[in-house]
């Protein structure tokens, strides 16, 4: 699978699990293994956005744009 | 202990009986009044990883396979079912509202990366007027981004009004230049959600913008204080 799509899903899917979603607690407690996972996710989306842009070359030369998959399986 | 991943319509189907979620323990359900909370058992909270993230969002997406259920959000333990029980019977009126609010749809995120004037590189600043200076090309800089935040969004919501339930901007993130939308879309409707979109990338060379989905309604569950 595509690098940079593989980042990119990662962090929409810690966008979505650590930030959002019912909260029935008044607190979650949290503990991080390594390394700080939210400016991780937001790191590994920029980085990954522009390997894909430079990947992809031009709209004109063929460069395909789609959808992200599901981060499923 | 007992992790909780989200709590399903009571009429859902359960998971199958191999199925395992963080620490490969096995999924089961702590069925309620009124919803069935998909839980499994744990020594602590698991920590925040790559890995239990996905198997935190798998076994959500395994429950949307009959129902859409509430997402819980990553991390939340409750010390035996007795806890757990007296936590959803706390909010049971909100998550049965949640719960029919999201009947049906999934959510859907678009995300965009914003193009921005390119400024020229900062100079060393040796005066206090140099220094305003700078302070006010960066908010120059970052409200351009904010009225391109605006624009894109709006022309998003216009092209995908028709297939929208429910619709939550995302905080325009100056520093990171992405701005993000979430949608909640009936299943039935997500091919024409997702080729209209297509549709309107395609035929503008200066939009840029992800698709992911379909999600379980992650931002779309919140509990009201009651």
């Amino acid at each position: 699978m595509d690098t940079s799509n593989d980042s990119l899903v990662l962090a929409e899917l810690l966008n979505h699990v650590l930030d959002k979603g019912v909260v029935l607690q008044g607190e979650i407690v949290i503990s991080v293994a390594d390394v700080d996972l939210i400016k991780l996710g937001l790191s590994l989306y920029l980085s990954a956005v522009e390997r894909r842009e430079s990947m992809s070359g031009s709209r004109e030369e063929g460069g395909t744009r789609r959808s992200l998959p599901s981060p499923e399986k | 202990m007992l992790y909780l991943y989200c709590l399903a319509p009571p009429q859902s189907v359960p998971p199958p009986n191999s199925f395992s979620g963080i620490e490969d323990a096995p999924v089961r359900v702590i069925r309620t009044h009124s919803l069935l909370a998909w839980v499994s058992e744990t020594a602590q909270a698991p920590s925040v990883t790559p890995d239990n993230a996905r198997l935190h969002d798998r076994v959500i997406r395994e429950a949307m396979r009959s129902e859409t259920p509430l997402p819980a959000r990553f991390g939340q333990v409750f010390d035996n079912e007795a806890a757990l029980r007296a936590s959803i019977s706390a909010h049971e009126s909100a998550l049965t509202s949640g719960l029919e609010k999201v009947r049906g749809a999934v959510e859907m995120t678009v995300r965009a990366l914003l193009e921005v004037r390119s400024s020229s590189p900062t100079p060393a600043v040796s005066t206090g007027t140099e220094y305003l200076a700078q302070l006010k090309e960066r908010q120059k800089a970052d409200d351009d981004i904010v009225e391109k935040a605006k624009f894109l969004q709006w022309r998003i919501s216009a092209v995908t009004a028709p297939f929208v339930l429910a619709e939550i901007m995302g905080k325009t993130v100056a520093a990171s230049r992405s701005v993000s939308i979430s949608h909640l879309v009936a299943r039935a409707a997500v091919e024409e959600y997702r080729a209209k979109l297509r549709a309107l990338r395609d035929g503008d060379a200066s939009l840029d913008f992800l698709v992911s989905g379909p999600w379980a309604p992650y931002s779309f569950v919140g509990i009201p204080d009651e």
